[in-house]
Formats: structure tokens, sequence, C-alpha cells
């Protein structure tokens, strides 16, 4: 069963997705700080992480920094309320970039196609 | 009234005494009997009458001296033997048989005897020609010094340039002062190093030259009344005079005496007959005069022209005394012209402060709207992200509900609602966040240089004059775009307000422009930041890179206005120029839909 990591410091979001992803038949696994994150990439290696940018005082793209360094082989997407973002080079570290929105579509397609892409390249 | 009884008295020895006396006498002494005929001539008078010795002069009636005693005189000398009073006339011209020409004073008495009656005319006369030439030349030194005070008291009120030349040149060719017939005056251009032709003055030809100098000469005039009348009797003269001059051009490196002159800094003469170099011979064919003086204009040692003389209608020859005077009036020259290129800079610098306060005044309502946007666009960002958390999560979980739901369940319509209201929500906050899209209607074709040089200036204005160290480097040819004016030029100027403000301290960054293919390109950067690269670096990471929003957050508004209009700002690496931050937009053309 696919692993999801929601990294966010809004408890209700990560409350939401949790619920959304795990309705569609996902493990869910949720985390506040990049250090909880870090943690759980460690112990429990999801296969897609959903990260916020803004976390309080922290940064999300630091966290990103340090997991592609460590953790090549986990699908990020950034999900995040600022469209900014788009055009600082870090975020190209991610594999997508999503606006965050009520309607959870678009969202759960890119986790999705992530997955599948995934599958097909560990195939080849 | 001499008695002629004492003579008759005296001594023999006395007598014999008085007549060496007589004849050895310094000054010129005559009798004339009463026929009219020179008796006893001394020495002296003999000279200065021209004859060769007293006794061919004895015997000589006075009509015969009429050559050189005027007819006027003549009568007065024969009227002492009727009735008339002894006279004195202090100086009067004459010629003697010799032809020499002198200046004389002369005094006549009569001689009476016992009865009163006149027995003959007892003459004095001096050589005064000496005294005459001190005088003449006493009054021209006064003259000279007259005119000078009066050109550095005209020049002192005159500000204008050609006001300060008119007058220097007519001072140069007043005959109360220096009297050259014609002057010219060339400026020296500091970039090419040629001496310009600018102005002249004096006669074309001796039938001007009569016409002009007889309405001056008529009384005693000073350098204002010789101005004023210049400009009517001169005018069509002086104008032909410039002519020759005006389009002149001297190489002052070229070894020629002009360039001499101004190299040496220091007056020069040219006679008839003097060798000179082909391009000095030409110049002053071209004048008409080979004999002329030279002067060159000098402030602190810094040559700015060459004034010219020449007596071109008199041919009267150009003394030391002349070439000095010159000089002395050269100097003024200099100074005045100095003083009214000053007064013109000053003025030009006063017409530029005017054009810069009126610049002031008409930019200020945009800076203040470009600055209302900015603020705009910082709390928009603010508000967008908290509103956008809490919308996500209303929306998310009424979504969930919906989809949990037993079939007909009468919460359906309310959630139906709520799911509805909060995407209509996040709509509007999509609308509002790129606020730039709303004015659609005043789209039309801009030129992307007229708009980064008008938030160039409307930056400059902002941050004082000269302190807007930015070079700008606008592309020559037109950089059509399609798109809002007001939004362009806010996007553009909230660009460089907010990275050149951050880097002005410590770089002077260029802003360029310039086409693509089928975009157009603004690009900032700092090619000669040199150990502040870092800073620049840092600088633009700050609006881009990871870490605190707050710049970032400044330039918002900016990015979605580019955006919409189709274009991106970003940072990419230069290996030449280090980090560049460039605002790339689409080509307008004319068969594109806007």
């Amino acid at each position: 069963m696919p692993r999801l990591l929601v990294v966010d410091d809004e408890t209700f979001i990560r409350m939401l997705y949790k619920k959304e992803f795990e309705s569609e038949g996902y493990t869910v696994l949720t985390a506040a700080t990049p250090d909880e994150a870090m943690a759980i990439l460690k112990s429990d290696r999801p296969d897609v992480v959903i990260l916020d940018i803004e976390l309080g005082d922290e940064n999300g793209l630091t966290m990103l920094n340090r997991m592609r360094r460590e953790y090549r082989d986990c699908a990020v997407i950034l999900n995040t309320a600022y469209s900014t973002y788009k055009s600082d080079f870090q975020t190209w570290l991610a594999d997508a970039y999503l606006m965050k929105s009520s309607d959870m579509r678009p969202l759960k397609n890119q986790v999705r196609l992530l997955l599948e892409k995934g599958y097909c390249d560990q195939k080849q | 009234m001499l008695d002629i009884g004492y003579h008759e008295r005296l001594m023999p020895s006395l007598r014999d005494g008085v007549h060496a006396y007589f004849r050895s006498n310094p000054v010129g002494v005559f009798v004339i009997d009463t026929e009219g005929c020179l008796r006893d001539v001394n020495d002296r008078a003999c000279e200065i009458f021209g004859f060769g010795s007293p006794q061919e002069a004895e015997g000589k009636s006075l009509t015969s001296l009429e050559f050189f005693f005027s007819y006027p005189i003549v009568d007065r000398i024969n009227g002492l033997m009727t009735n008339e009073e002894s006279f004195k006339i202090h100086c009067f011209p004459g010629t003697n048989l010799r032809g020499h020409f002198a200046y004389y004073c002369l005094s006549c008495n009569r001689a009476v005897d016992d009865a009163g009656d006149a027995v003959s005319i007892f003459g004095i006369i001096e050589d005064v020609t000496d005294q005459v030439r001190r005088q003449e030349d006493l009054k021209n030194r006064v003259d000279e010094l007259s005119i000078l005070s009066q050109i550095s008291q005209e020049v002192s009120s005159a500000i204008d340039t050609e006001e300060v030349l008119k007058v220097i040149l007519t001072g140069v060719t007043a005959r109360q002062g220096l009297g050259f017939n014609r002057a010219f005056l060339f400026l020296l251009d500091e970039e090419s190093r040629m001496l310009v032709g600018r102005l002249a003055i004096g006669p074309t030809d001796a039938a001007e030259a009569g016409k002009i100098w007889s309405s001056l000469e008529k009384v005693d005039r000073s350098l204002t009344e010789i101005l004023s009348l210049y400009q009517e009797e001169s005018e069509r003269s002086n104008r032909c005079l410039t002519d020759i001059i005006r389009d002149m051009r001297i190489d002052v490196t070229n070894g020629s005496i002009f360039a001499r002159a101004i190299q040496d800094r220091a007056p020069l003469v040219t006679d008839y007959g003097q060798p000179l170099d082909h391009v000095s011979e030409k110049i002053l064919q071209r004048l008409g005069e080979r004999r002329v003086a030279m002067t060159p204009l000098v402030v602190r040692d810094r040559p700015i022209g060459l004034l010219l003389v020449d007596n071109n209608i008199t041919h009267k020859e150009i003394t030391d005394h002349d070439r000095q005077f010159l000089k002395l009036i050269a100097d003024q020259t200099a100074a005045a012209v100095e003083r009214s290129y000053l007064y013109r800079d000053l003025r030009e610098r006063a017409v530029e402060l005017e054009r810069i306060n009126r610049k002031l005044a008409e930019t200020q309502n945009q800076i203040i709207e470009a600055e209302k946007m900015s603020v705009i666009g910082e709390i928009t960002s603010a508000v967008a992200h908290e509103l956008r958390n809490p919308l996500t999560i209303i929306g998310g979980f009424a979504n969930l509900m919906h989809k949990n739901l037993e079939p007909g369940s009468s919460d359906a319509e309310y959630l139906n609602i709520i799911i509805s209201e909060t995407q209509r929500a996040e709509s509007v906050l999509t609308d509002v966040l790129d606020f730039s899209k709303a004015s659609k209607v005043k789209d039309r074709r801009l030129n992307l240089n007229e708009i980064v040089r008008q938030a160039h200036d409307m930056l400059s204005v902002r941050l004082g004059n000269g302190r807007s160290r930015m070079s700008l480097s606008l592309s020559e040819r037109e950089l059509p775009i399609w798109g809002n004016p007001d939004q362009m030029l806010h996007a553009c100027y909230q660009i460089l307000s907010t990275i050149i403000q951050d880097l002005l301290a410590d770089v002077s960054p260029r802003v360029c422009t310039y086409g693509l293919p089928d975009a157009v390109r603004l690009e900032v950067c700092c090619p000669q930041a040199g150990r502040q690269q870092e800073k620049v670096e840092q600088t633009l990471a700050q609006y881009f890179g990871a870490g605190n929003s707050t710049k970032r957050l400044s330039l918002l508004v900016s990015e979605e206005t580019l955006k919409h209009h189709g274009g991106i700002l970003g940072v990419e690496s230069n290996p030449e120029e280090g980090p560049v931050l460039y605002v790339q937009l689409p080509a307008y053309k004319e068969t594109t839909d806007a």
C-alpha cells in the first residue's frame, strides 16, 4: 500500500489530508515540523511527501534540500498557499508544485501520477 | 612794450654781450622792421625757419614766410605795427624752408620809440614738437585707460557671452582707445581643440570706414555711446566681417602661428614679408591682411580663445605698446568670457532644475501610486496565505463529509452550499492576488524602453538627483509589448526600486534592455561589483531564494503583473556579469492577438 507523508504546521490540514487519502486507500503519516518529518522518512520510507513551504518558523525548502540529499527515491509535492515560490529555483527540486485548495482532486491526481511514474521507473 | 632808447643807453660792451647772447640763445629770436622784413635773426630762429645763416634770412619779407606762418598769423604780426596788442600762439603746426614739419610756439611784441611809435617787432619762436607729442601721448594713454575702464564697467554688467564679446571688440576698435581698424574673436572648442570664429567688428572697406568713423569722431563719446552707435552704423559691415570667420576652424595643434599663440599663451605680431606656414598664410589671406596682432585669451593658464586685430584700412603700424595694451584687453576679455560661460552654465542648471521640479511634481502621484501598489501587494500576499489555509480546510472537510453522506441525506444541500461558497471564496482570493489582471481595457501597444526610462526617472526623483548611480543602457530600437501601461510601469518601478535601493550603497547597477527574436528583455546586473559580488548575490537570493520572504513579497505584485502580461521575472547567472535579474516579456507583433 503506498505510503504518504503530509508535512504541514496546520493541524486541520494534516487531519483533512489524512482522511482524504486514507479514504482512497493510502497509508498516511503526518508531521508538523521538518524534524518530525525527517524522523518518519528515516523510519517509514514513505513513497510520496506532501510538503508545505511555510512551516511556522521553519522552511519547507530547506527540508526539501536535505531530503534530496538523503532520500533521492522519494517523490515530493510542494503544497503551499503561495504561488510566488514557483520562481525559486529550489522548488525545482520537487516533483510538483501545487497551490492549496479545498478541491483535493488536483493533489490526488498528482499523487497518483507520481506513484505511477515511480512504478514504471522501477519496472524499467 | 619795449623801450628802444634803453638799448641806445647801454654801454657798447654790454651791447656786444647782449648781442652775443641774442645770437646764441637756444630760443629762436627775430626782429621784423617797419617794412615787414626780417632784420635780426638769431641762429636758432634761422634753424627753425630753415635758413642757412642769419645773413640769408635778413631782409626777407614776412610774406615770404607764409609757407611757415599761415596767413592769419602773418596778418596778426603785421597788425602789431599799427595798434594790435602783443600776442602769443602756444602751438601751431608749420613746415619750414627745408620741408621739416614741427609744432611751434610764437610770441610777438612791438618795439616803440620815445614817441610811442612802433619801430620793429620782436618775436620769439620755439619748437614745441616734443611737448606736443608728449601731450598727445599722454592724452592717448588717458583715452586708453578710459576705454579699458569703460570696457571693464560694461563687461562687469554684461552676462550674455555675445554681449560681452561685442563690448570687447568695440573697445578694441574704438578710436578713443587702441583704435584698431578691425577685430576678430575666435573661441576655443575644448573638445575638438579648434579655434572657432565667433565675432568680428570693423568696416569692410575704406568708404565704410570713413562713414562709420566720421560719425563716431564728431565728439568724444563714451564706450556706451559708441556701442549704441555701432549697433546702428556698423551692423551690416560687422555682419559681413563676422561671416568671413563664422565657419573658420583653426586647429591649435598644427604648429601655425595661431596654434603658437595659444600654446605659448603670448601675443604675436605678423608683418608684411614675414615668412609664414601654409595654414597661417591661408587664414590671413582670407582675412585680407598680412600685418596682424593676436593675443590668446587665457583664464587661469587655460586658453579659451584668441583675439586678432589689424589696421586693414589705415595700414598704421602695430607697435609694441599696442601689443601690450591688447594683452591687457585680452585678459579682461578672457575673464569676462569665462564669467559669461559660468552664468550660461548657471542658467542652464536653473532651467534643468526647473525641469526636474516639474518632473518631480508630475511623478509624485505616480510614486504614491506605485508605493500604494507595493503595500497592497504585501498585504494581499499575507492575507492570501492566512485565508487560503482555512478555506482549504473548510472546503476540504465539507467535500469529505459530502462523500460520506448517506444517499438522500438532507445535509447534502447544506454541504453543497459550503463547498460551492468555499470555491467561490478561493476564486475571489486568486482574483485579489492577481488584481493586476483587473484593468484589461487599458491594454495597448507599449515600448519597454519608455517604461524603463520612466521608471528610472521616477526612481531618480525619489532617491534625489545624483543618488541614482544606476547606468541605463536602453536598446536603440523600439521594444514593443502589449499591456497595461500603468501596471507595467508600476511593475518596472517596483523591481528597480526594490533592488536598486538594496544595492545602492555598495554598487552601481546596470539596467539594460534588448530584443530577442520573439521577446524583449530587461536586465539588472552589477558587472563592476568586484568584491561586492557576494553582496549582490545575497541580495538577489533574498528575492528568489529560500528564507525571509519579506523581500520576495515586495515583488509579488510586479511578478503577478508580469505573469499576466505573459512575462517572467527571474534570476540567472552570467559568467561575465555575475547574477542577472531579468524580466522577459513576449514581443508584440502587429498580427498577434493582444
